[in-house]
């Protein structure tokens, strides 16, 4: 393996998140089992007070995973004087494709996770019976899995990263002709893709905001239950899902090298290495997606005669995050764009 | 404002209980402040380094021995200077001797390549029998301009099964001070051809040092092999990878080792986040009866163990700068720095960045939050029955 | 009038099921109306603790059913109890635990800190409360240096902070002088006439006088209650 600090620390946090995650399975999943049973007075409430014991494990174990994202960056960071042809992140990736790759996918997911979670939680707590207690410790005994997979992911990811003979970096990834996101473009749009892009972008982000302000607005007139609901916040989805593949195209293909100043390079990665207040813009980009997507989330999960009322409350607040994310998100790679070339590119 | 009030009622809660809340900060501080110091030195060593790398030749020569670095004879020095691209080639000797029982580094340069990074604190330049010498020795030694100091190199005779080392006798012609601190714990200079005398080694030198046009380097080093394949050269990009690599896994593998302590600390902070638990039962249960959820008295507890991370965290910073800056890390600079003492004679270098601040929150936040899990949560599910009592 | 507290069938056994089993209340019914001042006397013992606890949802019933405005709190939620706790409950205890290190005005707003309140308006309404209650210069001295009475009225004062419906008192003449009795008295009388419901936990002879109705316990089992019209079995 690869030893300096930054590995060493993301190895103690991976143990330490693991020990936690793997209780916070087995506990969870014996609330959730006891929970279902007739409980007296003084049962109801040991059960009760372990799973605030559990929540608690729960905010921590978030706290630490989002410290230690960063970290996640800055270890990779670290490891690149280590492995022969590598430039940026992406090259030290390059050299365990499957597990970087996997290590990059699985952590937004366990922030999405603890997030819906936490909501399904706070929508609980408004309750006076806790119609959602039983719903969602099951939901926590599967979040705790994935926090489990996700940290046990990170050891051997961690443990396992040598120093390779070689790896292509960025430039021999993203800047051939034959990249992905070209290749998808092209497919879908044709050769001339690329003055396309723009316009796409701010159209697919423009669609979803007045998609989701509109729903906004419409949220207090809803029916609490029924297709409508359902068929609006999937359509949400939907719709920020397909922006997501926009927008990630676009951070590619034209938001990156108009803001690197280097016009046939096309890695993000560098792109957050050289302009930093670009972390903060792909951040707002991912928040405002998970605000949308927690929306039908907690809609499927904290339906109940007891939260419906709330749960309505809740959406609109949530579209309402999801509309300030986008927003700012899309306002700054704007100006990114204005400062550093030019819209017409 | 209701998490803003709790925040309050937090620092509120500390400042009653200042026990708890001095216990916790202390045994974080007392793990974190070596831990922040000795990165700070090894980022510092290896600022420095990277400064000895950049000021030094674009490439080192010697000759390969057994798979070792061998003497090359001084005269090639002359050859290599014909190269195509070449600027300098400087014939240099450079080992280890003792001095007064101390371990020092002696270099031996032609009088006119001297580094021109070093400034005369003294004196000057060393002539006949003359030597130069770090103002970090030369506080260590009580040397001045002038003052006498006999060197050994190497075992003139064993008698009676002890060594007796030759010595010879030289005078401080100059002290010196650099951009690179650990020099001037150590280092001593003087001209080559007495060092080659020192040294008995007539003929040969220990290295040469190539100085080589920009962007020609590689050519250079393909003309030099092909003069003689027993030649081992070092590039500067090499030195620089090795310095790279070489302190980050320093670095790893002293915070893999303080890993260990990070991880008997959380049962530490778990015996001391509960301290004073039971005569807060009832305080708690006071809060309880009057309305305070559970999740309310949580979220208090969580800021209470934030706000001490939080000051344990930058007291640690500010205590570590302290110690290593102002009071020239005794105890710690020896450790990481070969040849310092515990209290160091010379200025040890030390960087201090956002990296050790990021460290110092993280590892802050994390020992307490996760070895306070079990004291937060049993205070938080104290029962309000617990204030009937 | 109309009921505020309904008990039905309570049972309070600690540790149940083990050698060392203790019931406190047995089968328990009662009622208690709006606006009423309620006694629950009995001996040492007899459980009265543990029954103004129930009704004042600090602990939850082994079995049976309590009620508050006609709604069951039984399945309630640790939670939801808590908000109705800070709603609509007022609690002044035995020895009137006060906080230590924290001042009379402090103590007094104590819950209304998770309400969100901002803490001038809280200051604000605790020293009101205060004044209202004689003790308006003592609004920034610590429990540490006030009499048992002045304590006393703080904790009333806290009680009342959120404006409950529901003050409930647990033996509150068990620590204070005969005049501070009479002036607790007259408190209560005040209490009362603003509509509010009063339970007390006591045995004091001179609180028994002035209740709308006093329930007896003995070994958690109620054994009669009397009101105006007389004693009942």
């Amino acid at each position: 393996m690869i030893l300096n600090i930054f590995t060493a620390i993301s190895l103690f946090i991976s143990s330490v998140t693991g020990v936690l995650a793997l209780v916070l399975a087995l506990f969870s999943f014996r609330i959730f089992q006891r929970s279902g049973l007739n409980l007296t007075g003084e049962e109801r409430t040991a059960v009760e007070n372990r799973s605030y014991l559990l929540l608690y494990m729960a905010v921590v174990i978030l706290w630490v995973k989002l410290l230690s994202w960063p970290l996640f960056y800055f270890m990779l960071q670290s490891c690149i004087p280590y492995i022969q042809g590598a430039m940026c992140i992406f090259g030290v990736t390059r050299a365990q494709p499957y597990l970087g790759g996997a290590a990059q996918v699985i952590k937004p997911v366990v922030f999405f996770l603890i997030g819906a979670w936490l909501l399904l939680n706070m929508l609980d707590r408004g309750t006076e019976k806790a119609p959602l207690f039983r719903r969602k410790f099951l939901f926590l005994s599967v979040l705790s899995i994935v926090v489990l997979a996700d940290s046990v992911h990170d050891f051997i990811y961690l443990t396992s990263m040598e120093v390779t003979s070689d790896v292509s970096c960025c430039t021999t990834f993203f800047d051939l002709p034959e990249r992905t996101t070209a290749s998808i473009s092209v497919s879908l749009i044709g050769q001339d893709f690329e003055k396309y892009i723009l316009p796409f972008y701010y159209s697919s982000n423009a669609v979803l905001i007045a998609f989701l302000a509109a729903a906004h607005m419409r949220f207090p007139l809803l029916r609490t239950s029924g297709p409508s609901i359902v068929l609006l916040l999937m359509s949400g989805s939907l719709l920020a899902l397909v922006n997501a593949l926009i927008t990630i195209v676009a951070l590619f293909e034209v938001i990156a090298p108009v803001v690197m100043q280097l016009p046939h390079h096309r890695c993000i990665y560098c792109m957050w290495q050289y302009v930093p207040g670009t972390i903060l813009m792909t951040a707002l980009f991912i928040a405002g997606t998970f605000f949308v997507n927690w929306a039908l989330l907690l809609y499927l999960l904290g339906r109940h005669e007891e939260t419906l009322v709330r749960l309505l409350a809740w959406l609109k607040n949530l579209y309402f995050f999801a509309i300030a994310c986008l927003g700012t998100s899309l306002v700054m790679a704007t100006i990114y764009l204005i400062i550093k070339g030019n819209l017409t590119r | 404002m209701r998490h803003f009030n709790l925040f309050y009622a937090a620092a509120r809660n500390i400042e009653r209980n200042k026990t708890r809340g001095l216990l916790v900060i202390s045994c974080l501080s007392a793990i974190l402040v070596p831990f922040i110091s000795a990165l700070a030195l090894l980022e510092g060593v290896r600022l420095q380094a990277g400064i000895s790398v950049e000021s030094g030749a674009d490439i080192y020569l010697t000759m390969d021995m057994y798979g070792r670095n061998g003497m090359v004879p001084a005269a090639l020095a002359g050859e290599i200077k014909k190269i195509d691209g070449v600027v300098k080639a400087v014939p240099r000797v450079a080992g280890r001797i003792y001095v007064e029982g101390m371990p020092a580094v002696l270099l031996g340069l032609p009088a006119g390549s001297f580094p021109p990074s070093l400034s005369f604190v003294k004196g000057g330049l060393p002539d006949e029998d003359g030597i130069v010498v770090g103002r970090g020795i030369a506080r260590k030694l009580g040397l001045d301009t002038g003052s006498r100091l006999s060197i050994g190199t190497r075992i003139q005779a064993i008698i009676d099964h002890i060594p007796y080392v030759q010595k010879k006798v030289y005078t401080v012609s100059g002290i010196f001070d650099a951009e690179s601190s650990i020099w001037t714990s150590n280092l001593i200079l003087m001209d080559v051809e007495e060092a080659v005398s020192l040294f008995e080694m007539e003929g040969f030198v220990t290295d040469i040092a190539v100085f080589v046009k920009e962007n020609e380097i590689g050519q250079v080093v393909e003309d030099i092999q092909r003069m003689n394949s027993y030649f081992r050269i070092q590039t500067k990009a090499i030195a620089r990878k090795a310095v790279v690599t070489g302190f980050n896994r320093k670095g790893g593998l002293f915070t893999a080792m303080y890993v260990v302590a990070f991880a008997t600390a959380i049962p530490l902070i778990l015996m001391i986040s509960g301290y004073g638990f039971s005569e807060r039962k009832k305080e708690i249960g006071i809060l309880k009866v009057t309305g305070w959820q559970t999740y309310e008295v949580l979220e208090m507890v969580f800021f209470e163990n934030m706000i001490l991370s939080l000051i344990a965290a930058s007291l640690s910073f500010i205590l570590s700068y302290v110690w290593v800056r102002f009071f020239n890390a005794p105890f710690i600079g020896g450790i990481f720095i070969a040849g310092a003492e515990q209290m160091p004679a010379f200025t040890v270098p030390a960087l201090f960045s956002w990296m050790q601040l990021f460290l110092s929150f993280f590892f802050s936040i994390v020992l307490t939050l996760s070895g306070s899990i079990y004291s937060s949560w049993k205070t938080a599910v104290i029962p309000p029955a617990e204030a009937v009592k | 009038m109309k009921e505020i507290v309904r008990c039905e069938g309570i049972w309070k056994i600690y540790n149940e099921g083990k050698p060392y089993e203790v019931r406190a209340l047995s089968d328990l019914c009662l009622t208690i109306s709006r606006g009423s001042f309620t006694i629950i006397g009995g001996p040492s013992g007899s459980g009265k603790t543990t029954l103004i606890s129930i009704m004042g949802t600090i602990e939850r019933p082994s079995r049976g059913g309590i009620s508050i405005d006609g709604k069951n709190i039984a399945g309630f939620s640790d939670v939801a109890l808590s908000s109705l706790r800070r709603k609509r409950i007022g609690f002044v205890f035995q020895d009137y635990n006060l906080i230590p290190g924290l001042c009379a005005w402090e103590n007094v707003s104590v819950p209304l800190v998770p309400e969100g309140i901002p803490i001038r308006e809280r200051k604000d309404r605790a020293t009101g409360l205060l004044e209202t209650l004689g003790l308006a210069e003592r609004a920034e001295h610590s429990p540490e240096e006030m009499s048992g009475g002045e304590r006393q009225r703080v904790a009333i004062a806290r009680a009342l902070v959120n404006n409950p419906d529901i003050v409930i008192l647990d033996e509150p003449t068990s620590s204070i002088d005969k005049e501070s009795v009479s002036g607790l008295l007259d408190i209560m009388k005040g209490l009362k006439a603003q509509g509010r419901t009063i339970i007390v936990s006591t045995h004091e002879e001179r609180l028994l006088g002035n209740a709308d109705i006093v329930y007896e316990l003995i070994k958690g089992r109620l054994t009669g209650h009397a009101d105006n019209n007389g004693m009942h079995q």
